[in-house]
This record gives structure tokens, sequence and C-alpha cells, in this order.
């Protein structure tokens, strides 16, 4: 048994991966410009960030990288206006997503569905000004955004959407986890990487 | 005997901001840009801070696209009221000019941060602040990361584009999901490879191992970060008013 230490090795290994996952999440959420697609996005970020996610679980073998990942998500985000609600979502989110991870040890594909899913809840707290501070946020959306985009966001997003985005960021993640696994057999362990 | 110096560093000369302050600066404006939202004036107060940060940084042609942008939005803006546009066309366009006035100038100070700042001082910053090491390495790769991914993946489109697999094309709308395999996947294998030999470099030099390494990187507070300071308790002061 090697060490419960997080070597150096590991501490690179989840500044890649949550670079990945910060970029997949940029060039993605991009489309929450249009309001009915707001939504989906908590099926399409799991989707498409499950192959890195599945690939990263694979050089997962200590407890703390899921943590470190979620907070430095978490801050990211607060940086980029997401404000602290971003921070506490990924840090509650992602210290359990560990625990659970941990708990499979990091190799039973079944609990890695549920730690990933537990995973990308985190960015629900991206998502919380919207109801956590409805008032200011609302108010600033319809100055700038104008009212229409207002309206709309108020009518896909409305609050009981922040309970519901659990089920549906877990159809994403299911999907997410299935299509990485998909993957990585299909061409990572093919070319020798896993 | 001889007696050799330790290497140090050359002294640096004009405009120089230290990493805490940048990282600093980037939160405040972040909160300010979204507690104040009708004040179109401090927009552009905002917007022109990073644009000189990214035009002293000589980013001359990041900041004429970003400037240009945001001015022809602003522009928008104001006018308005002048003209009406056709209903779809009027929610497209306002929009787009609401995104670009609110997220470009944050767009341009993390542009900046990110091109200005070299790891080695913003590690040495991030150890004045205490924050411990499991924190520091993996942000210090993400932001040397996140340009790489960008060239990697400017590279598999070329690559893709010889073989007509882009967006819009007739193989395009044969098998849409595939696209998503054809880009993501080849953009994980040299990703793994890259992070490999990242990790081989960093252990060559001494990372991970047990003596607490030391830094030639000279940072520390100087007139500049001063003026930022003030610059920011003006805005404040102003967002308060």
């Amino acid at each position: 048994m090697e060490s419960k230490k997080l070597k150096a090795k590991d501490l690179i290994n989840v500044g890649i991966y949550t670079a990945i996952y910060i970029v997949i999440f940029f060039v993605v959420g991009m489309l929450n410009a249009i309001p009915v697609l707001y939504p989906f996005l908590y099926i399409l970020i799991p989707l498409i960030s499950g192959i890195p996610f599945m690939l990263f679980l694979t050089k997962t073998d200590k407890f703390g990288m899921v943590t470190i990942m979620s907070i430095i998500c978490g801050v990211f985000w607060f940086l980029m206006g997401y404000t602290w609600t971003a921070i506490v979502g990924y840090v509650v989110f992602g210290i359990i997503a560990d625990l659970v991870l941990r708990a499979g040890k990091y190799k039973s594909f079944k609990i890695d569905v549920i730690g990933f899913w537990l995973f990308s809840c985190g960015m629900i707290g991206c998502q919380a000004p919207m109801w956590v501070m409805a008032d200011t946020y609302m108010a600033g959306i319809e100055q700038s955004m104008g009212a229409q985009y207002a309206s709309e966001l108020a009518r896909y997003m409305p609050s009981w959407m922040g309970i519901a985005a659990i089920a549906i960021i877990f159809v994403g993640a299911l999907l997410g986890s299935l299509l990485g696994h998909k993957m990585l057999k299909k061409h990572f362990e093919r070319a020798g990487i896993v | 005997m001889e007696k050799y110096e330790a290497y140090q560093p050359p002294k640096r000369k004009g405009f120089y901001l230290d990493p805490r302050t940048k990282i600093l600066f980037m939160a405040f404006v972040t909160t300010l840009m979204f507690f104040v939202y009708e004040n179109l004036a401090m927009d552009a107060v905002v917007a022109i801070i990073p644009l000189t940060l990214l035009l002293i940084n000589r980013q001359v042609r990041t900041a004429l696209i970003y400037g240009g942008l945001f001015a022809l939005a602003l522009v928008a803006k104001l006018t308005q009221g002048m003209y009406v546009l056709p209903d779809i066309l009027n929610m497209i366009s306002v929009l787009l000019i609401a995104m670009v006035i609110r997220l470009f100038p944050i767009f341009m100070l993390g542009y900046y941060i990110i091109e200005s700042t070299k790891t080695d001082e913003f590690v040495a910053a991030m150890e004045k602040w205490h924050i411990p090491e499991a924190f520091i390495i993996p942000i210090s790769v993400v932001f040397r990361f996140i340009p790489t991914l960008g060239e990697e993946s400017a590279a598999i489109t070329d690559a893709m584009r010889m073989r007509g697999i882009q967006f819009g094309t007739k193989k395009f709308w044969q098998a849409p999901t595939a696209i998503l395999e054809y880009r993501i996947i080849p953009l994980m294998m040299s990703v793994v490879k890259i992070g490999d030999e990242l990790s081989a470099a960093a252990l060559t030099r001494g990372l991970g191992g047990l003596k607490h390494r030391t830094t030639i990187a000279n940072i520390g507070f100087t007139f500049y970060d001063a003026i930022i300071a003030i610059l920011s308790a003006a805005l404040l002061i102003w967002a308060l008013l």
C-alpha cells in the first residue's frame, strides 16, 4: 500500500483535469445566453465532462484529489463572478463526492457514477444566486440583458429548478460516465494510457 | 578564495503588479460587477483599467479586439432607443450587447492575469499567503495549462479540417455526436502525455521534495499596486454613493 499523502504527481494531475473541466464548463456554459437551453446545461456539462472525469478517476487513488479539484473550481468561478454560492456549492458537494468515491476505492464503476453525480451537483452553486439572491440578481439581469431575457429566465429557471437540477444532473452524470467509460475502453486502454 | 554570489534575478523595470494584487483586484471587480448593474459609466471605467493593463503588457492585438468590441457594444447600447429592430433581432442584439458589456472587462482582466503572471511569481505570492502546497501546485498547473489546451485544440481543429470533420460539413451532419469523440479524445490523449511530461519536469526541479523550496522570484508590493488599490477604493466609493 502506498502512502496516503498526495504526491507532486497527483497534484499535477489534479491541476490538469481541473483545467480541462473548467474549459469545458466555460465553453458549454456559453449556451446560457439562450434561456430555454439553460436547464439543458445540467445534462450537457456532465455529459461532456464525463470523459475527462472518468480518466481522472483512473489516476486517483487517494482521498483529497477530488476535494482539491472542486475547491479550485469553486474559487475559479467565484473569481469569474458567480459569487460565493459557487464556492459553497463546489466545496460541499466536492467533499461529499470524495467521501463517496473513497468508499468505492475510486475503482468501482457504480460508485464512480454516484461520485461524479455529486461532484457535478456543485455547479448548482453557480446558478444559485438566481434563487438565493433573487432580487439583486434578477434586477441586474433585467437591466443588462433586457426584460425579455429576464422573464424567460425566470420562466425556465424557477426556484424549484435548484432541486430538480439534482435529478437532471443525475441523468447527465449517468450518461456522461457511461460515455466516459466506453471511451476509456475504446481508446485509452487500447493505447495503454490507462 | 574567490566568492561567488548567488544568482540574482535582474531588477525589474517599469510597470509591474504583484500577483496578489491581480487576484484581489479580480475578485473585487467581479463582485462589483455583480452588485452594480445600472451604471454604464462605471462599466466603461472598469473596462478601461484592464484595457490599459493589456496595452502596458504589450498585448496590443488582444486589447484592440476586446476594446473595439466593447466600444462597439457601448455605442450600440447608448443608441438603442433611436431605432426599432424586429423582435427576434432585437432580443439577440440586446443579449449580445449585454454579454459584451458585462463579461468583456472580466475576460480582459483574466487574460491579462494569465498572460502576465509567471508561474514562479505566482507560487511565491501564494506561499506568502500561506496557502498549502496541495492547492498551490494544482492552481499553478491550471494557469499554465489553459493556454496549452487552447493550442492543442487549435492543432486538432486543423487536423480535423483536413479530413472534413468540422461543424457544418456534410460529414458532420451524418454523425453529429461523433464530433465530440473526434475532438475530445485526441485532446485527452495529448493532455495525458503533456501531464506526464510536466510531472517529470517538475520532479526533476525538486517539486515534492521534503525540503522547503526557496524562490528567486522577486515579488512585493510597489507603487503600482498602490495605484490599483486607490482605483479600487475610488470605484467602491462611487458604487456606494
